[in-house]
């Protein structure tokens, strides 16, 4: 209890944090002098995103154990589904969310040993960022 | 073309009992002037205690040799280069102790080879040029949608606003990333060498409209060009560097001559007017 409690209120500070930085962030996928010419400062944004990621994570991570691959996948998987040019925060919440809670589901599903959640996310997801790097690499982005 | 009303005529007096003219100065309107800027790269100075009075409403072309800075003025000018000594001023105001976010209400750069991500249509594009006059909490306005209906307007890129850039010719995605700058809806647009990889009618045809943006917006614009024939024939003032200095300013017609470009290029030449436009043309020996 105490630990949904934790996460909701992590949730609440630091979520509106999070939509307020997407419109900035959106920006930044414009090369570094456009953006700047646009009027955004860099340096205190990037300290401020780095801040709220940090203890986005560290609340994820400290309530439910590490889940390697979540973070790399679940955010080019948004974007490539809604098609904007930059960031999906929340396209990218719900697929690591569903991500997270089919491979609980797997791991609570196989009868005789209990696996890690952890170890199902990084069986799809190991392959599904191979993919997405095969795919960048192969059109020349990398 | 194009000199205008701009830039008033001032008189100042110095130094004057009353009655006495001891001392009589033309000035131009400016907005927008480096005062004494020195700029360093790592190791080497690049530009060098310069100064310089940006023209209002008018074109200006910064011209030089390979090295010479051209686009570290420009740069410097749009605080996107950080000076060593001396202070960019805009409206009589530092520019690096302004806001990023008000200096971007005033002043548009468009830097060289910008990138934009792939699935990005012209339309969004333009959409990110009304950044400064957008926040978190407002993103969209009407004056927005006014603002980038406007600049596709005038680039002629209305009736594709909703193609990918990707997809656009080298002509038509540099209109693109212009109409971006005008979304911005500035008084002064800078241009870092915005003919790049253009040939020559989509060169002319993109100094043409930065010349009807001029004409018709009464924008200030400066920009770094390569080719000194046509910073001849569209601007109305040239500054032309070495070394990190500013060797001659003026009218093209005035300054554009065989001594200029020894000086400048270190290339002999002979110069004559263009039998079409009058404006002085350059032919090397």
């Amino acid at each position: 209890m105490e630990e949904v409690a934790l996460v909701w209120g992590g949730l609440a500070l630091l979520g509106p944090l999070a939509a307020w930085l997407g419109f900035p962030l959106a920006r930044m996928t414009l090369s570094q002098d456009v953006v700047v010419g646009l009027g955004i400062s860099l340096v205190p944004l990037r300290l401020a995103i780095f801040g709220v990621v940090v203890g986005l994570v560290a609340l994820a991570v400290s309530v439910a154990g590490p889940l390697p691959f979540v973070a790399f996948v679940s955010g080019p998987v948004a974007r490539s589904l809604t098609r904007g040019g930059g960031p999906a925060l929340f396209a990218a919440a719900l697929i690591g969310a569903g991500t997270t809670l089919g491979a609980d589901l797997a791991a609570r599903s196989i009868p005789v040993v209990q696996l890690p959640t952890g170890v199902f996310t990084a069986m799809v997801g190991a392959p599904v960022l191979i993919w997405i790097l095969w795919g960048q690499a192969r059109r020349g982005r990398l | 073309m194009g000199t205008g009303a701009a830039g008033a005529v001032v008189m100042v007096m110095q130094n004057g009992r009353k009655g006495h003219l001891s001392m009589v100065r033309y000035e131009v309107n400016s907005r927008l002037r480096a005062v004494d800027i020195s700029v360093e790269y790592p190791g080497r100075p690049v530009l060098d205690t310069l100064s310089l009075e940006v023209p209002d409403g008018k074109v200006t072309a910064i011209v030089g040799p390979n090295a010479c800075g051209k686009s570290t003025l420009l740069r410097a000018l749009a605080r996107l280069a950080p000076v060593a000594g001396g202070q960019v001023m805009l409206d009589g105001q530092a520019i690096a102790t302004q806001r990023s976010r008000s200096v971007a209400r005033q002043l548009a750069i468009l830097p060289q080879a910008p990138f934009a991500p792939e699935g990005i249509t012209i339309h969004d594009l333009v959409r990110r040029g009304r950044t400064p006059h957008q926040s978190a909490l407002r993103q969209w306005s009407y004056a927005d949608a006014e603002a980038v209906d406007r600049a596709l307007h005038l680039t002629g890129l209305k009736d594709m606003a909703h193609h990918l850039l990707v997809t656009l010719s080298g002509g038509q995605r540099q209109r693109a990333w212009i109409a971006m700058a005008l979304a911005q809806e500035t008084d002064l647009l800078l241009l870092d060498e915005p003919t790049t990889y253009l040939d020559l009618p989509h060169q002319i045809d993109l100094l043409r409209l930065i010349r009807r943006l001029n004409s018709e917006t009464g924008r200030t614009v400066v920009m770094v060009l390569h080719d000194i024939n046509l910073a001849a024939r569209f601007a109305d003032h040239m500054v032309a560097l070495r070394e990190g200095s500013v060797c001659y300013q003026g009218a093209p017609c005035e300054i554009v001559t065989p001594d200029m470009m020894r000086d400048v290029f270190s290339l002999f030449c002979t110069v004559i007017p263009d039998p079409v436009h009058g404006h002085p043309h350059v032919i090397p020996n």
